[in-house]
């Protein structure tokens, strides 16, 4: 019996090595090189640095009048009784960049959902926010646009594109943005509002 | 008188001390002429070496036109390495032997170079054989070339390899077939290494 | 007494005579022959010598910016004279000066026999690199040119993360290694030299902002017989 098990034992050793011997048999090769490169190759990304500042509180329309455009143009900045900004918003558009290339954003509003004013009343007016404060492109019409007139924003199909814009380079971009009830509304019994979001994003 | 006798008494005691002692060297020398008749073979020519001892039997070593001359060479499997062919992929020979009654043992002998300077590990050598020059068969290898560690019976020297041994009891012609390759597995690098053999014949016979 | 003494001298002398011839004879029963070949036979090795030469730069780009493959491909070698270095064409980055925006590099093969030599190239990422693999694209050009005229696409524009870390045409030293992937296979029949470049930028589907990030790789050769 120990006799059958030490053989059975000794030839499946045997036949292990066997197996190894066949296997490393087969792993040879007849010429080899290796070689490893001492070059690095590296690319160092450039940066871009885009800001959207709010420099002032944004705005909020509530028990607002309905106004023409030739007054809303000229709106100043008030805070009402409950604290809420009245007249005009600024913001700046800024990026820097290590290397120049062409960056284009574009300023879109996304109306809250407690909004109760129907956006077709409420009109949208972009100026460069200078001592001039010079209406920007698109808003120098003789008639001011609506808010539902806007196009779609491209990065977010909830929004309205206010304006668009390419940097090239590094740059600073003021804006002051106005909003009025149009002359054209009809007052509620209730008091209604319209609450808007600027979001400044990048596009393709 | 005295002197005389003295003198006739110590000459007879030294002649047969002296007839003995030529008696031996005649008989030494005799000796040693019959063993130079034997021991003398004739290694001229490079075709052909030959042995003729008496008129019972001749035994001799031919070389085919040309050895192994492989240059290049690259790493062979086994399965390759015996089936070459061609001038200069094998080296042909015979030994043959022409007896009357008498047995003769012979090994064939392959000699290392000492200009090689491959490992013996690194080539295989293989040889076969047909006593009707159509039909070979293998008689050694493939197989590294493992030196000897003594001088064989036959002869053979210390470190050569042993690859074929035989016994002639009857007129033949042995044909050989001798091939040589680099093993699979040797690892070609930049620089060119060469292995180089010859073939000797040893052979013995028991004959009066 | 004397015929005793000669009768005693001739039985010495013929007994050992008889010893003699009875030793002699036993002697003269072992005849051995020595037959010494003529012909050498040799064998002689082929050679074979792989050499993997970089060229003198790897590549340097600064502020590199995502770009099409169309703008990666056109890569230059140039660089500024002056200190300022000078802009790649399309934004794809900028050279210090001095800095190289291709790495060069050629893999001789020297054979005496009839062999076939399979070698492969490996990028190697260094740990160091931040960037990550699908926004780093690389290129690599051959041709049998040192000047590099009339190449062929080794490998066409394929981020890093898309090479295969190593496939069955990767000899057995290239496979296995960490952070390699094999850049393109070739092989030598005969003596020969293969010529290459490598381009390197970021894929046009990187999203810059304003951290800067770097990628690296080093190339590697592995040969074997086939």
């Amino acid at each position: 019996m120990k006799n059958s098990l030490g053989t059975r034992i000794i030839v499946s050793i045997c036949l292990v090595l066997l197996l190894i011997l066949l296997t490393s048999g087969l792993s040879y090769a007849v010429f080899k090189y290796s070689k490893t490169g001492n070059k690095d190759n590296t690319v160092n990304t450039g940066t871009i640095t885009f800001t959207y500042n709010e420099t002032s509180n944004g705005i909020a329309l509530t028990n607002a009048q309905p106004m023409t455009d030739n007054a809303g143009k000229v709106l100043q900045k008030t805070d009402d009784a409950n604290g809420a900004t009245q007249g005009y918003f600024d913001f700046t558009v800024s990026a820097n960049m290590s290397n120049n290339i062409p960056i284009t954003y574009e300023v879109y509003g996304s109306v809250e959902s407690e909004s109760t004013i129907d956006p077709k009343y409420i009109k949208v007016y972009l100026t460069d926010g200078s001592t001039n404060d010079r209406a920007i492109e698109g808003y120098t019409g003789s008639v001011v646009p609506v808010y539902s007139s806007l196009p779609e924003a491209v990065s977010n199909p909830n929004g309205k594109k206010l304006y668009t814009e390419t940097f090239t380079k590094s740059a600073l971009k003021t804006f002051r943005l106005r909003l009025w009830i149009a002359s054209n509304y009809d007052n509620e019994a209730t008091s209604q509002k319209f609450i808007m979001k600027v979001n400044v994003a990048t596009v393709d | 008188m005295a002197d005389n006798n003295s003198m006739k008494k110590e000459t007879r005691h030294l002649r047969p001390l002296m007839m003995m002692l030529v008696a031996i060297v005649f008989l030494v020398v005799l000796m040693c002429s019959l063993s130079l008749a034997i021991i003398a073979y004739d290694q001229e020519g490079s075709m052909v070496n030959t042995i003729k001892t008496t008129d019972s039997i001749t035994i001799m070593y031919t070389e085919g036109r040309s050895g192994i001359n492989i240059t290049n060479a690259l790493p062979t499997k086994d399965s390759i390495g015996k089936e070459l062919s061609g001038e200069g992929a094998t080296f042909s020979f015979t030994v043959s032997a022409k007896l009357k009654s008498s047995n003769v043992r012979y090994e064939v002998t392959a000699i290392k170079d000492s200009s090689s300077t491959l490992e013996d590990d690194d080539v295989r050598l293989y040889l076969e054989k047909s006593v009707d020059n159509e039909i070979y068969l293998p008689v050694f290898g493939p197989s590294s070339f493992t030196p000897l560690k003594e001088q064989s019976s036959l002869g053979s020297p210390k470190g050569s390899m042993i690859i074929e041994t035989g016994t002639f009891d009857k007129t033949q012609t042995n044909n050989y077939i001798l091939r040589m390759w680099l093993k699979d597995n040797y690892n070609v690098d930049k620089d060119s290494k060469t292995y180089t053999v010859t073939v000797n014949v040893y052979a013995a016979s028991n004959a009066s | 007494m004397q015929d005793n003494s000669s009768k005693q001298i001739l039985l010495s002398v013929l007994g050992v005579a008889i010893l003699i011839v009875a030793v002699v004879g036993v002697s003269f029963a072992v005849f051995t022959y020595q037959l010494a070949g003529q012909k050498e036979n040799t064998i002689t090795t082929g050679t074979i010598t792989m050499n993997y030469t970089e060229g003198q730069k790897g590549i340097s780009i600064t502020n590199a910016m995502p770009v099409s493959d169309d703008v990666g491909k056109t890569i230059t070698n140039t660089a500024g004279a002056d200190d300022t270095g000078s802009d790649l064409a399309g934004g794809a980055g900028h050279l210090e000066a001095g800095a190289s925006g291709v790495f060069d590099f050629n893999v001789n093969a020297t054979i005496n026999g009839s062999v076939t030599i399979k070698y492969d190239i490996m990028a190697v990422k260094k740990g160091e690199s931040t960037l990550e693999d699908q926004y780093a694209k690389l290129y690599l050009q051959k041709s049998d040119a040192a000047t590099m005229a009339s190449p062929s696409d080794a490998q066409v524009p394929i981020t890093y993360d898309k090479l295969s870390e190593a496939s069955s045409a990767a000899t057995d030293a290239g496979k296995g290694l960490q952070n390699a992937k094999l850049l393109h296979t070739d092989t030598f029949t005969a003596s020969a030299t293969h010529y290459y470049r490598l381009r390197m930028w970021v894929d046009n589907s990187y999203k810059v902002d304003k951290t800067a990030r770097t990628f690296t790789v080093t190339v590697n050769v592995y040969g074997q017989a086939v």
